[in-house]
């Protein structure tokens, strides 16, 4: 822990950073964000297995955009945020400075971008298991069931948009469930309104999903929506071989295509 | 009670599937009556939010047709919508939506026997599997077991 | 409120018969924001449409429905007629009720209500459509022709014949391309060099044609009608102003072991050449790389035998900036060499050469003054044995593809030989013969039963040197497979063509599409042969696949008068069904994200970076995608991408996409 704050004070010190995002302890076994403005601030920085936040969405912030240089303390997930964002032209007006804390408690400070790419390639993490062994259970039901699961699921949504407010890719000015002309989504929260924005939510972020899993960890009535995610990037892998937060060039696998690529349900 | 006449709605770009459902006419090809064409461009500028529209306003079928690979008018247009539909496909999938009341296809300037055929088979297809009744059940068994609560509490 | 007019056309009977026109009409009049409706028995004819242009001056329309015909067939006629009766033409939509209802359903209640949802359908559309106004792009009438071979010659010509200037751009330092090498063309015989040097020095004497050969295009900016190209005019190190092509440098040169392209490789060429005596310009150029005085600081012999004082050797690159119109790629192809071939020889046996090579054997300007005799010691050889595909449509070689011109430069090549030397032996292997072509498949019949050219059907496998002669070891499929074996004295191999190595860069540079072999992509491969995927564009010659003479030449005349009509007015009009980036206040000035994923997923490549600035200070406030109208075709993919529906296409706007999806769904069908 002195390590990381050393290193930060250093950054601090010598002008690489006016702000600090990253974890301190909270009264809960999981640590919470905090921003750490000014050296003395340093000693509540703190780095467990624990920080799971992915602290790249508030660098869309204009007010953390207005400290201009930026430190972020990055888990893995926040680290493929990162390089995908790149890939996505974002945070060109921002001076940011990305540290990690690998396996073997060392500090890493990243002096670019195209390191932090070396560091995710060589540490891409796999799907979660946990994911996996829910996936593959709803697709052991009928479609009947799943429906009656996620349709149930749905229900409860009530619309607070934590999953959006949480996700790093979530970044439009303007979302398309506030564009009223023409009207797409049912603003009040009915189970077919809550249906066609996690369906969306989930075409969206097809290719883009870094995996955080961050939206079903946010959502106050527990649905699991990082699953529809989870699902669409393995099954982008499978058909197109594409990787969100891989590659800084980006590997998108819905602004390209192949001229065979292959369906089974086209008539 | 009369029998049940679906209501299929047919996303078509215009250079391909529309042409070939003009051929269809010219040719006097009959099938059923229960498509109604919306004329796109390109399939690519086909959003899968209009497909969900079409069901959440009472379609009980939707048919999505274009030019077959190579032959868009826009070189690549169906290409890009072929992807998203790969996409879209699996997760309606995953949600237990009945993908079978979408029917992807494409179908060229010079098919018009196939344009109609395709049509009579989704509308006896729907015919079989009857309304599309998932959505509505939705918002008012939602809206019945609030009112429920409400009244017990 | 609007104020919609709906006409139903009877179409004689073609409606009338099966659908309930009154009715329709009449259901029509009572949808919400139509004024007035109507059925008449042929609304396409000039009392049809003058009810249509009476009805929205009488009735005050805002906007129009005919429901008739497919759109494919009188869109164009009823905007006219909604133009002429003071209303935008893009308020005006069709309704297809003949192609897509009377035609196909039956006399039933059910078919008139399709008519009518279909009308009310379209009628939704109109209440969101917006007036919109064709676009006009001013245009160059400066074409730029890149490639100064056969294809970029014909097009230069023709465009500057036509009166519009042309800047034409060669890479090498002569113009003529791969046609000049050639010795007699098929299927005619004709010397090559005699048909051609006479356009090569039209080109250079044309008033209209601006000549740069050792020059390359550096980039390509802009859009159809308003391109902008940089051009790197490349230092010949001879003031070509000064320099009267006299030839007294080239005499004097000293380094003169430098392999001649031009020759492919069969002669040797001095470090200051003129590539071949007809060459055009007829100035020479120094080849730097090979060069005493560039690579050792010593010689300068040039410059002190020129007797114009035209030698610089402080000359420098200099980069022009053009601006034009439109667009010819003529950048020709390249051949695979003998060295692709590991099963004969990797290039390593003397007397294995390509076509190329043997066309200036073949040559009365080639290094043996069109005698055909053996690389290595010069004999006349008795024996040749010619190999068709090789390289071609062969897939393990990564060639798929056949190379077209294989067939008939092979019959051509033993012909020659035979006509030269009437006892000399010439085989040919071959796996086909693909002779299609005005008095082509003729012109191999002769090769075989005129001038007795042994065709054998098969391949060879290998070739290896034993003394003194070649070892051609291959089957004959025809004779039940059985070997043949040939001691050649010489053998030529038809190896592929294949792109430019550069042609991928090129490609790159213009922003056009390539196939996997780095061929460029025409826009439709029936419809739109010469036309790229970028407006403006074209293709002429073997870029875009392997061509013969008689193709070239007909595809550069193409081009050409493409960018004729394009030039025939100042303006360019355009369809305004474009996509467009929203903009509104700031500091949001537009709700587009600037992820810039869009790029990528445009055809046409007319979505671009766009950096909004602050309009005192310069600063940066955000940057966004920006759609170039003059390159949008408006297919409506980046519509459908946009996750936060950013873009939107004019005439098919998602307001009018989503209203028509809900007007149709709201009635029982």
């Amino acid at each position: 822990m002195k390590l990381l704050q050393n290193k930060v004070a250093e950054l601090f010190e010598n002008g690489t950073i006016n702000l600090m995002i990253g974890f301190k302890e909270a009264l809960t076994k999981q640590p919470v964000p905090c921003f750490i403005e000014k050296a003395s601030e340093i000693e509540q920085l703190i780095y467990t297995k624990d920080c799971k936040n992915n602290l790249s969405v508030y660098l869309h912030k204009p007010e953390v955009k207005q400290a201009g240089k930026i430190g972020i303390l990055a888990n893995i997930a926040t680290l493929r945020a990162l390089v995908q964002l790149t890939s996505e032209n974002q945070f060109w007006d921002i001076e940011k400075t990305v540290l990690t804390v690998n396996d073997k408690e060392e500090v890493i400070v990243f002096s670019d971008m195209e390191e932090v790419e070396a560091y995710v390639q060589a540490n891409f993490p796999e799907f979660s298991e946990e994911d996996l062994k829910l996936l593959d259970y709803l697709e052991s039901l009928s479609r009947e069931d799943r429906w009656k699961y996620w349709t149930e699921q749905f229900s409860a949504c009530i619309k607070c948009y934590a999953c959006r407010a949480v996700c790093p890719m979530c970044y439009c000015p303007q979302c398309t469930v506030e564009c009223n002309q023409p009207q797409w989504i049912k603003t009040s929260a009915q189970t077919t309104g809550n249906l066609e924005w996690h369906i969306m939510r989930a075409m969206h972020l097809a290719g883009r999903c870094i995996n955080c899993g961050e939206c079903g960890r946010i959502c106050p009535v527990g649905i699991p929506v990082h699953l529809l995610t989870v699902k669409m990037n393995q099954d982008l892998f499978k058909e197109f071989g594409t990787k969100s937060g891989f590659a800084l060039k980006g590997d998108y696998a819905l602004n390209s295509f192949k001229p065979d690529d292959k369906e089974g349900f086209i008539k | 009670m009369s029998e049940f006449e679906p209501k299929i709605v047919a996303f078509v770009c215009n250079w391909c599937t529309y042409a070939g459902a003009d051929l269809a006419g010219t040719s006097r090809t009959q099938y059923a009556s229960n498509v109604r064409i919306v004329r796109f461009p390109c399939t690519g500028r086909i959003d899968f939010m209009l497909l969900m529209k079409a069901f959440e306003n009472g379609a009980d079928g939707v048919i999505v047709s274009g030019c077959h690979p190579n032959d868009c008018h826009y070189t690549s247009g169906n290409f890009h919508a072929r992807r998203r539909w790969i996409v879209f496909r699996s997760i309606l999938d995953l949600i237990g939506f009945d993908t079978d009341r979408i029917t992807f296809s494409w179908v060229s300037a010079a098919e018009g026997k196939k344009w109609a055929n395709l049509v009579d088979e989704v509308t006896d297809k729907i015919k079989a599997k009857g309304p599309f009744t998932d959505l509505d059940k939705l918002d008012g068994v939602q809206l019945k077991e609030l009112y429920d609560e409400a009244i017990t509490k | 409120m609007a104020r919609i007019g709906v006409f139903i056309c009877h179409c004689g009977e073609n409606i009338s018969a099966t659908v309930d026109v009154a009715k329709v009409a009449e259901e029509a009049a009572k949808m919400p924001g139509v004024a007035y409706a109507m059925d008449y028995k042929y609304m396409c004819s000039d009392p049809g449409q003058t009810k249509i242009i009476e009805a929205i001056k009488e009735h005050k329309l805002t906007g129009i429905v005919v429901g008739a015909c497919s759109p494919r067939m009188h869109e164009a006629t009823f905007r006219k007629a909604a133009e002429k009766g003071g209303i935008n033409p893009f308020l005006c939509e069709i309704a297809n009720l003949r192609e897509q209802v009377s035609w196909v359903h039956p006399r039933t209640e059910a078919t008139t209500r399709k008519a009518i949802d279909i009308v009310r359908t379209i009628v939704n559309k109109v209440s969101k459509d917006t007036p919109l106004f064709p676009i006009k792009v001013p245009v160059t009438k400066t074409a730029l022709v890149i490639g100064g071979g056969i294809a970029g010659i014909q097009a230069a010509l023709d465009i500057a014949n036509a009166g519009h200037q042309v800047i034409m751009v060669e890479k090498s330092p002569s113009i003529g391309g791969h046609m000049s090498q050639l010795s007699e063309t098929f299927p005619t015989l004709d010397c090559s060099q005699c048909i051609l040097t006479p356009r090569m020095v039209e080109v250079a004497q044309h008033p209209n044609i601006t000549l740069h050969t050792f020059a390359e295009v550096e980039s390509v900016s802009g859009f159809v009608g308003n391109f902008d190209v940089k051009v790197r005019l490349k230092a010949r190190s001879v003031d070509m102003s000064k320099c009267t092509g006299c030839g007294t440098c080239w005499q004097k040169c000293p380094s003169k072991k430098i392999p001649d392209e031009f020759n492919a490789g069969l002669s040797y060429r001095t470090a200051i050449y003129s590539p071949f005596p007809q060459a055009v310009p007829n100035k020479p150029v120094i080849d730097r790389a090979n060069c005493n005085y560039f690579q050792k600081g010593k010689c300068g012999i040039c410059k002190k035998v020129c007797p114009a004082g035209a030698i610089d050797y402080e000359m420098e690159d200099e980069i022009i900036d053009i601006k034009v119109g439109a667009i010819v790629t003529a950048t020709g192809f390249d051949i695979k060499h003998t060295d692709f071939f590991p099963e004969y020889g990797y290039g390593e046996f003397k007397d294995v050469i390509d076509g190329l090579q043997f066309e200036r054997l073949a040559s009365a300007s080639g290094p043996t003054s069109g005698e055909i005799r053996r690389p290595s010691d010069g004999k006349i050889p008795e024996k040749i044995v010619f190999l068709a595909c090789s390289g071609s449509r062969d897939k393990a070689k990564g060639i798929e593809y056949c190379s077209k011109i294989c067939c008939m430069y092979t019959a051509k090549h033993a012909m020659l030989y035979k006509h030269k030397h009437h006892e000399g032996n010439a085989y040919v292997f071959y796996m086909d013969i693909r002779s299609a072509g005005k008095n082509y498949d003729e012109f191999v019949r002769r090769a075989i039963e005129e001038d007795d050219v042994h065709y054998i059907r098969g391949r060879v496998s290998r070739i290896y040197e034993k003394d003194g002669k070649l070892i051609v070891k291959g089957v004959d499929t025809l004779m039940n497979a059985e070997p043949v074996e040939i001691e050649a004295d010489m053998v030529v191999l038809a190896t592929a063509v294949v792109a430019n190595p550069d042609a991928e860069s090129v490609a790159q540079k213009m922003h056009i599409s390539y196939d996997k072999h780095h061929f460029f992509a025409e826009a439709h491969p029936k419809l739109r042969p010469v036309e790229t995927n970028t407006a403006g564009i074209m293709l002429a010659g073997a870029c875009q696949t392997a061509k013969d003479i008689p193709d070239t030449v007909s595809q550069a005349s193409a081009a050409a008068s493409k960018i004729m009509g394009l030039f025939s007015s100042d303006e360019m009009t355009r369809e305004p069904v474009v996509a467009v980036v929203n903009r509104c206040m700031p500091p949001l000035f537009t709700t587009c994200t600037g992820c810039l994923l869009c790029l990528e997923v445009c055809p046409y490549h007319a979505i671009e970076r766009e950096e909004i600035k602050d309009r005192r200070t310069g600063e940066i406030l955000k940057v966004a995608a920006k759609v170039n109208a003059g390159l949008c075709q408006g297919c409506g993919t980046c519509v459908a991408f946009c996750r936060n529906k950013s873009i939107d296409l004019q005439g098919f706007s998602n307001q009018q996409m989503l209203s028509e999806v809900v007007a149709l769904l709201n009635k029982p069908f």
